[in-house]
């Protein structure tokens, strides 16, 4: 290794990497120098910038998709072949018992086919409400359109075709009618990767400032940092219209001052 | 408080719900990592996602003498030299992103009063990744440069020297916006 120029005795000495005797002569060397002085100050100075600087924070989907990912996999560890109860311990049981365990199963089995005929009418009915709005969203006529993406909100917990769906309308339908509405359909998920990058692309490239505007709202909510490139994008943009590039100027100015 | 390699000797054991404690200790850390390396939140968000998967799936991999910080980080720089293997524009990005930077209006110039820390955040960003990835790594993770060695599979004198030079750049960096 080549001989250490004096930049890297002052990097050892402030991270602590030089041993006691070499550390007493390069203090030695400090209070004969004032300009070694001033390059430790400098240096020091740095290094306590660097670490004092604020961390940024994951969005809540991070946490959101670990959680499923865990959940899945822990459910297909707990997947195995099912102890049976021996029949000596089956035998033991009383006349009585076993008369009041098969009422049991008897029950439990009613009830649950009760269940998957309610929940299997749940599913049609959603599968129906699904196709009708596939269908509504082919149609020619806007307010048919906007019909059909605000049919979603009626949709608990929205399924992955719905929300691909939305994305797609948000990002491509010619009205902005249309493409208004299916923001605001995926306003609850905008936590989501997908979702996220469609708004930042709606903000950014749409060609409506009331779409535009929208989706500068809904990123300044979320209060991602990545969010101000796009605010910056649409600042710098020569055909972005004045009252979009204030509202995205807020919406910069609303994250910047979260930070710190 | 369990220490994490006891934590991560149960999920190894087979109680996977436990890495949801090594997920909260660690995730900002780690999304941090990626963000400060890679600039791109989404991004950051995904690679932080994989490294976790990752942990879960190579779990009877960890051995359970070694610190588990190094071992997450070990998989956390695999999982994003993979996906920058896999896109083929590592130095793209790069120079893409700086770039970018250069014609964007910076956001930190609206704070006075953080101006100091805004202009460290402009000078890291000047640094190639990999010199961002050893300074987040010995000074926010507070590593030894053996254990990045041991992570990076180099030696501790290769991360060292690679060290000094991010910190003299970090300062070239720092002083010239300085004079602007």
């Amino acid at each position: 290794m080549s001989p250490l120029t004096i930049e890297d005795q002052i990097i050892d000495y402030l991270n602590d990497e030089m041993s006691s005797s070499e550390r007493t002569e390069f203090e030695l060397l400090m209070q004969n120098d004032e300009k070694l002085r001033s390059s430790v100050s400098q240096y020091s100075q740095i290094l306590k910038e660097v670490d004092v600087s604020p961390q940024s924070a994951p969005s809540a989907a991070l946490q959101k998709n670990f959680d499923r990912f865990i959940n899945s996999y822990a459910a297909g560890l707990n997947e195995g072949p099912q102890i049976s109860q021996s029949p000596k311990t089956f035998n033991l049981m009383g006349r009585g018992f076993q008369q009041a365990a098969i009422f049991i199963i008897i029950l439990g089995v009613g009830l649950l086919i009760g269940l998957n005929i309610k929940s299997g009418e749940i599913i049609d009915q959603y599968a129906h409400q699904q196709d009708i709005m596939m269908d509504l969203l082919k149609a020619k006529s806007t307010s048919h359109r906007v019909r059909a993406v605000n049919m979603s909100h009626q949709m608990q917990d929205k399924s992955d075709d719905i929300i691909n769906v939305l994305l797609q309308t948000a990002k491509e339908d010619e009205s902005p009618h249309v493409r208004l509405a299916a923001l605001d359909a995926l306003s609850p998920y905008k936590e989501l990767t997908n979702v996220k990058r469609v708004i930042m692309h709606a903000a950014s490239q749409d060609d409506d400032a009331s779409v535009q505007i929208a989706a500068i709202q809904l990123l300044k909510q979320m209060d991602h940092q990545d969010a101000i490139q796009t605010f910056d994008h649409i600042i710098q943009d020569r055909n972005a219209l004045n009252f979009v590039k204030d509202e995205a100027y807020s919406g910069k100015i609303h994250l910047v001052q979260n930070t710190y | 408080m369990l220490t994490d390699e006891i934590i991560m000797r149960k999920v190894a054991g087979g109680d996977i719900k436990q890495c949801g404690v090594l997920f909260e200790r660690y995730n900002k850390r780690l999304y941090n990592y990626y963000f400060r390396t890679t600039y791109d939140g989404a991004l950051s968000e995904d690679l932080t996602q994989q490294a976790f998967e990752k942990i879960i799936k190579y779990r009877s991999s960890y051995k359970t003498d070694n610190s588990f910080k190094s071992w997450l980080y070990k998989i956390a720089s695999n999982v994003m030299n993979d996906h920058f293997r896999k896109e083929k524009s590592h130095r793209n990005r790069n120079q893409l992103y700086s770039s970018g930077k250069e014609d964007t209006e910076d956001p930190y110039s609206q704070i006075d009063k953080k101006e100091s820390i805004a202009q460290i955040h402009r000078a890291l960003d000047k640094l190639p990744c990999d010199q961002r990835e050893v300074i987040w790594l010995t000074r926010f993770e507070q590593m030894k440069y053996a254990e990045v060695a041991e992570m990076k599979g180099v030696t501790e004198s290769a991360i060292k020297v690679k060290v000094h030079r991010a910190i003299k750049r970090l300062k070239a960096e720092y002083l010239q916006l300085e004079k602007l």
